[in-house]
C-alpha cells in the first residue's frame, strides 16, 4: 500500500497531516490506522523538542508545535519523515501496543438492541454474539469522551446504523455497535450506538491497542460486577 | 508556600458559574477536551492586573445572576462581559482591581452585552487538580471545586493562597487595548483557510466571507451554530472524523457553520472551511443570539503574529 503524507494548516499553532492514497484520499483500513499511530510515536520520539502535543485518528494526527519559536514551513520541513521512517522506527523502538481481553455479558437483560441488531442482521441472538466476539479488534482512536475507543472492525453480518434518534442515557460500560465500529461507554452519556451487552470492567485503552471480547453468563456478569464494585 | 483559606461562598451561581484555568493539555489524544476560560483574553488580563500567573483559577459567570458572599480582605478583578458589577450594592467598574473586605456581597448581574464574565482573586482560586488542571468540564467529568467536573453551586466555598505581597494599586488596561463591538456593526471574525477549505467551491468560500451571519441561541462552551442568509454546500463525500482544533467551523450537512469552542468534542466528521484566530474566538465568546458578524481571511503568517503577540504580553506562551 502506497500511501503520501499530506500536511495543512489547522490552526495558529496546529498543522493537520493525512495519510492520503494515489487518489488523494484517505482510507479507513486497520493497516493505514497502524501506520499513521506508528507515525505519531515516531514523530514524537524523533521531534520532542518542538511538538507540544499528537491527536492522531483514522488517517489524520492533529500537531500541536512550538509556534511561538517557529513558523509553519519551518516546522513541517524539521519534521519530514525520511522514505525509511517506518524501518529506522522498527529498529529504535518495540512494541508498545498491548492486547487486552474485555468479559462481556450478551444477555438481554443489559442489551436492549440485541433482538433488533439480530432481526437487522436476519441471524438468531446467538449468532450475532458468536460473530461480534470473532475479531480481534483494532483501537482505530478515542474520542467523544474520555476513554471511548472506536474498535473495528465489526463483522460485515452483523453491521447494524446508528439510532436515528441517539438515547438521551446510555448506562455507563454498555457494549455497543455502528456500521463497522464497536465500543464501550466509559461513563453515563448520551449515545446512538445499537447496545449489544455489558462489560464489568473497561481497560485503559489506547489506540494501536487490540481488543478480545469474550462472553460471560448473567450470572457470572452480576458477581464479577459484586466484587468489583465492593473493591 | 503560601497559606490557603477561604475567601468566597458562592450565594447563587447563575445560569451557569465554573472554576477555569487555562486548560488540560496532553490528554487529547485520550478523548479529553481541553476547556478553560472560553474568552481567554480577559481571563489573561484579569491575572495580568492581579499580578497572578497566567494559569491562575477564575470563576467564569455565564450572563450574570451571580452573588457571593465574601471572606475575607484581598482584591479582585472582573474582566469580560460589560455586566453590571456592585459590591454591597454599589456599582463597581468591570476590568479594574478593587479590594473586598470580609462580609461584603459581591453581585454580578446581567447585562443586554457578553455573555462571559472572569471573577479573579488575587494568587487565583484554588482546587485540586484533575489531570493537570483545575478547569471544569461537564461532559468529561473532570475538574472543578470537586473535580468531577461540576458547575459551581449556592454554598460552595472557594479558597485562594494569602499573600504577603503589598496590597495593588487600582489599574486597568489601556483603553485601547479593550476592543469591543461596534454598536451598529457586525463583529469581524479573523479566520485563517485551514482544513478542507481548498475542497469547498470557490462559490462556497466567497459566500463565507461575503455574508452576514447570526450567531444563534444554539450555543454552549463546546460550540456555537451560526445562521446566514445562504447555506455553503460541500459536493464531496463524507470525511473520515478528524481531530478538530479550537475555532474549526465545521460545515455540516445543512450548510450553516458551527464553531468550535475550548469544549470541544476531540474528533468531529464534518468539513472544516476554517479557523478562528484565537484573539476572534475570544470574541466570539462574548457574543449573544443574535450577534452579527462577518468572517475575515487573514494569511496564517498575520495570525501568528498576532497570537505571539498577546502570549508574549500575557507571558502564557
Amino acid at each position: 500500500m502506497s500511501m503520501r503524507i499530506q500536511m495543512s494548516t489547522a490552526a495558529e499553532n496546529a498543522v493537520m497531516l493525512s495519510l492520503i492514497d494515489e487518489q488523494g484520499n484517505s482510507p479507513l483500513s486497520i493497516a493505514c490506522n497502524e501506520q499513521l499511530h506508528a507515525l505519531a510515536d515516531w514523530l514524537l520520539d524523533q521531534h520532542h523538542d518542538c511538538i507540544v502535543e499528537v491527536v492522531p485518528s483514522y488517517a489524520s494526527i492533529l500537531i500541536y508545535y512550538d509556534a511561538m519559536n517557529m513558523d509553519e514551513a519551518t516546522f513541517i520541513a524539521r519534521i519530514q519523515p525520511p522514505s525509511d521512517w517506518q524501518k529506522q522506527h522498527r529498529q529504535t523502538t518495540t512494541n508498545s501496543e498491548s492486547e487486552h481481553q474485555i468479559q462481556v455479558c450478551y444477555d438481554t437483560v443489559v442489551a436492549p438492541d440485541l433482538e433488533r441488531v439480530a432481526q437487522h442482521a436476519g441471524l438468531t441472538v446467538a449468532e450475532v454474539i458468536t460473530q461480534h466476539q470473532q475479531p480481534t479488534y483494532h483501537v482505530y482512536a478515542l474520542g467523544f469522551a474520555p476513554g471511548f475507543a472506536y474498535l473495528g472492525d465489526v463483522p460485515a453480518a452483523i453491521r447494524c446504523p446508528r439510532l436515528e434518534t441517539p438515547r438521551q442515557k446510555v448506562p455507563a460500560l454498555s457494549v455497543a455497535i455502528a456500521n463497522q465500529q464497536t465500543s464501550v461507554y466509559p461513563m453515563e452519556s448520551p449515545g446512538g450506538w445499537n447496545l449489544i451487552g455489558q462489560v464489568v470492567e473497561l481497560p485503559q485503552l489506547k489506540a494501536g491497542d487490540k481488543v478480545r471480547f469474550i462472553a460471560i453468563d448473567l450470572d457470572t456478569f452480576k458477581r464479577r460486577r459484586q466484587e468489583v464494585s465492593h473493591g | 508556600m503560601a497559606k490557603i483559606s477561604p475567601v468566597l461562598e458562592i450565594k447563587q451561581p447563575g445560569l451557569l458559574a465554573t472554576l477555569q484555568d487555562r486548560g488540560r493539555s496532553g490528554y487529547l489524544a485520550a478523548g479529553i477536551t481541553s476547556g478553560g476560560a472560553v474568552d481567554e483574553y480577559a481571563f489573561l488580563w484579569a491575572n495580568k492586573l492581579l499580578d497572578n500567573p497566567a494559569d491562575a483559577a477564575q470563576i467564569e459567570v455565564t450572563l450574570g445572576g451571580f452573588e457571593a458572599n465574601l471572606l475575607r480582605r484581598t482584591q479582585m478583578v472582573i474582566c469580560g462581559a460589560p455586566m453590571q458589577v456592585a459590591l454591597n450594592g454599589r456599582r463597581l467598574p468591570t476590568w479594574l482591581v478593587f479590594d473586598v473586605e470580609p462580609g461584603d456581597v459581591l453581585t454580578i448581574a446581567a447585562a443586554p452585552r457578553g455573555v462571559r464574565s472572569y471573577l479573579a482573586v488575587r494568587g487565583g482560586f484554588r482546587a485540586e487538580a484533575v489531570l493537570g488542571s483545575m478547569a471544569t468540564v461537564k461532559r468529561d467529568q473532570l475538574g472543578g471545586l470537586r473535580g468531577d467536573g461540576s458547575a459551581l453551586t449556592a454554598g460552595d466555598v472557594l479558597t485562594a493562597p494569602v499573600l504577603s505581597a503589598p496590597a495593588l494599586l487600582p489599574r486597568r488596561p489601556r483603553t485601547d487595548l479593550l476592543q469591543t463591538q461596534p454598536a451598529n456593526e457586525p463583529l469581524t471574525i479573523d479566520v485563517i483557510a485551514a482544513g478542507q477549505y481548498e475542497r469547498f467551491s470557490q462559490q462556497a468560500r466567497e459566500q463565507f466571507c461575503s455574508q452576514t451571519y447570526q450567531v444563534t441561541a444554539a450555543q454552549d462552551r463546546m460550540g456555537m451554530r451560526l445562521q446566514g442568509p445562504k447555506s455553503l454546500s460541500w459536493e464531496h463525500d463524507q470525511i473520515l472524523s478528524e481531530p478538530l482544533p479550537v475555532g474549526a467551523i465545521q460545515i455540516p450537512p445543512d450548510g450553516q457553520p458551527i464553531i468550535m469552542l475550548v469544549d470541544r468534542q476531540t474528533l468531529g466528521g464534518y468539513p472544516k472551511i476554517g479557523t478562528v484566530t484565537w484573539r476572534s474566538r475570544c470574541l466570539l465568546g462574548q457574543a449573544t443570539a443574535g450577534t452579527e458578524l462577518v468572517f475575515n481571511r487573514v494569511s496564517l503568517a498575520a495570525a501568528q503574529n498576532e497570537w505571539r503577540q498577546f502570549q508574549r504580553f500575557f507571558g502564557s506562551a
